[in-house]
């Protein structure tokens, strides 16, 4: 029985934790895009003036 | 679809798609030898598990899933990501045991380093993201 648990926890875990970190890397795209966007608006307001 | 298309979708997804072919092959060669996880003995009882044809037909429908996505590159349902999942699930499976496989007969196989580095091309794949690589990239270099 201890075997087909190491398979199955083997089994799940890999995808359990690769979609943990995409998960945690498209909320930090998110807000690196929004960081990126506030940044350029504000270069190019000051560049306007 | 055209086939310019095509030859482009395959251009784009081949990782995805040579991974496929490659799983696809090794569940062809658990067919065709059968029980290799019962011999040579000793036997771990759940490990024969995946001999059985069963097992080997959804191994074979995740390597399908992935080579039509790889040539159509379709999107609905969040399919790549399925795809990914369901890779890494089955070949992180097979890699545990024919870890334990090698650590009862006190060796190392090929079949251990052959899904190991499968696993290891999935799980690099699955996390690349040059979306944010790219964003980090432009943020230095507005900071600069």
């Amino acid at each position: 029985m201890s075997d087909a648990v190491i398979i199955a926890i083997a089994g799940l875990a890999a995808p359990v934790i690769v979609a943990i970190i995409n998960g945690s890397n498209e909320r930090k795209l998110l807000r690196l895009k929004e960081e990126l966007k506030e940044k350029e608006d504000k270069e190019k307001d000051e560049d306007d003036n | 679809m055209s086939e310019e298309k095509f030859r482009h979708n395959f251009d784009k997804n081949r990782t995805w798609f040579w991974t496929s072919i490659e799983l696809l092959a090794m569940s062809i060669y658990f067919i065709i030898t059968r029980r290799y996880f019962e011999y040579p003995p000793p036997t771990r009882d759940y490990l024969t598990i995946l001999d059985n044809q069963l097992v080997q037909v959804f191994v074979i429908g995740v390597a399908v899933f992935g080579l039509v996505w790889s040539l159509f590159d379709f999107h609905q349902l969040h399919a790549h990501r399925y795809l990914a999942w369901l890779m890494l699930f089955t070949l992180a499976a097979y890699t545990a045991a024919f870890i334990l496989r090698d650590y009862d007969l006190n060796r190392i196989s090929l079949g251990a380093i052959f899904t190991g580095i499968l696993l290891a091309r999935i799980i690099h794949e699955t996390l690349r993201n040059p979306e944010l690589i790219d964003v980090k990239r432009r943020l230095k270099h507005l900071k600069k």
